[in-house]
């Protein structure tokens, strides 16, 4: 990372910018259609997942150097932060932005099946804010006993979220990340690659 | 009337208050004094039409809650609330996100965050992808034309029907636009001198004055109540 500030110019910094921009919409399009709704809430990481893959792929293909997948996680970082998400979110995307800029950095940025499994650990950020649910759940049924939500209500919460949506979960993310950047890298080939816009 | 003009690192600070009163906050009546002191301030501040249309959607939202509390029961109750619960959290939040970026001007908002010694690898997609999320919308209405007039629809129905020709009728001219549109920025940028190491400059000073003072002090003691 010692060489980062150098090698970035200002087209790099652009890109960048506008590839978050389109990153973040797509994916708040797919987390949001779930995210709202409660019974498929447990879901939105899946969604969010969907859309982005070939936003993400593009980006490294044009950006092929150490940083732009950690700038694209303090960006999301910042903005999740913003809107006021838990703040295991922000951290997450943090930490998931070093370890796929590591990952993609092992194929030199070039190996676009290295590029995709970094696509499938930045989409896991969206699931440590239900580790929050499923560990700290004493508590926090406690915290809502206290704010006087009855007992029903738990109980249908806890239904929702049985101890087998975590996994399920995170191999469902996963796997949707993967198929998004599958059609991620069809598009680099068939046209972008043509179109000779990759870096 | 004259608005009120604060800082950017203001409204950065007023936003990371009610983040955090967000997540720490008692009780549902204290979301909704939030939202009602964003929306005084949000007045203030030269954006009264947005801020009242926001304010007004989060009292429908509360109502629901509070009107499914009483009158429903079962899964229809659960999901009315839980779903203004979730939206509620976000509420106050986003709100304030929507001033911040209403009332600031780029070029602003660049100095202000260059006065907070953000490293220019930050600073710059930071800006541009605040410029760059409008020009999104935009691009979006061209490319449902132009896929009207080719006959591929972007609609539901099209995507059913017709789903990888769908889809790479919207991913491929909505990245293309993308990238040439990084291509023309960084012209610009470059041409207005961005490379320059020596430290920029603002046409509009910034600088903290009283009202940015009362601002902070407004926040920080309904943050306070809190914990009362």
């Amino acid at each position: 990372m010692s060489n980062q500030k150098s090698s970035l110019t200002v087209k790099d910094l652009v890109t960048i910018g506008i590839f978050s921009a389109l990153f973040l919409i797509l994916s708040l399009i797919g987390g949001a259609v779930l995210g709202s709704n409660p019974v498929t809430t447990f879901w939105m990481p899946l969604g969010g997942a969907l859309l982005p893959g070939p936003a993400f792929l593009l980006l490294i293909a044009k950006v092929p150097k150490h940083g732009p997948i950690i700038i694209l996680g303090i960006i999301c970082a910042i903005i999740y932060f913003a809107t006021g998400m838990h703040w295991t979110m922000p951290v997450a995307y943090l930490v998931c932005g070093v370890l796929a800029d590591l990952v993609s950095s092992a194929g030199k940025f070039k190996n676009v099946w290295l590029n995709i499994v970094a696509y499938m650990i930045f989409a896991l950020s969206l699931v440590p804010t239900y580790f929050m649910f499923f560990f700290a759940r004493e508590s926090y049924m406690s915290y809502m006993l206290q704010k006087g939500t009855d007992q029903e209500y738990l109980d249908a919460m806890v239904k929702a979220g049985q101890d087998w949506v975590l996994p399920v979960m995170i191999i469902g993310t996963l796997a949707v990340a993967f198929l998004s950047g599958l059609f991620g890298k069809k598009l680099l080939k068939k046209q972008f690659e043509k179109a000779g816009i990759t870096a | 009337m004259k608005y009120i003009h604060t800082d950017p690192r203001t409204k950065l600070f007023v936003l990371l208050i009610c983040a955090v009163a967000i997540t720490i906050s008692p009780s549902l009546y204290y979301e909704g004094g939030l939202v009602f002191v964003i929306l005084l301030y949000g007045i203030l501040s030269g954006k009264p039409k947005y801020s009242i249309i926001m304010a007004i959607i989060y009292g429908g939202l509360l109502g629901l809650a509070i009107i499914s509390n009483f009158y429903l029961s079962g899964a229809l109750r659960i999901m009315f609330t839980t779903f203004s619960d979730f939206i509620g959290k976000m509420f106050p939040c986003v709100m304030m996100g929507g001033i911040l970026v209403g009332t600031t001007q780029a070029s602003e908002f660049m100095a202000a965050l260059n006065h907070m010694h953000i490293p220019k690898n930050v600073v710059v997609p930071v800006t541009v992808m605040l410029r760059y999320i409008p020009m999104i919308q935009e691009d979006w209405g061209y490319i449902k034309d132009s896929m009207k007039l080719r006959d591929v629809a972007p609609s539901l129905k099209g995507l059913i029907k017709n789903p990888s020709q769908t889809v790479e009728c919207i991913y491929v001219p909505l990245m293309m636009a993308a990238s040439k549109m990084a291509d023309e920025i960084s012209a610009a940028a470059v041409t207005r001198g961005i490379e320059n190491p020596k430290p920029r400059t603002c046409v509009k000073q910034i600088h903290f004055c009283v009202q940015d003072i009362i601002v902070a002090v407004v926040f920080v003691g309904y943050f306070l109540t809190a914990f009362l």
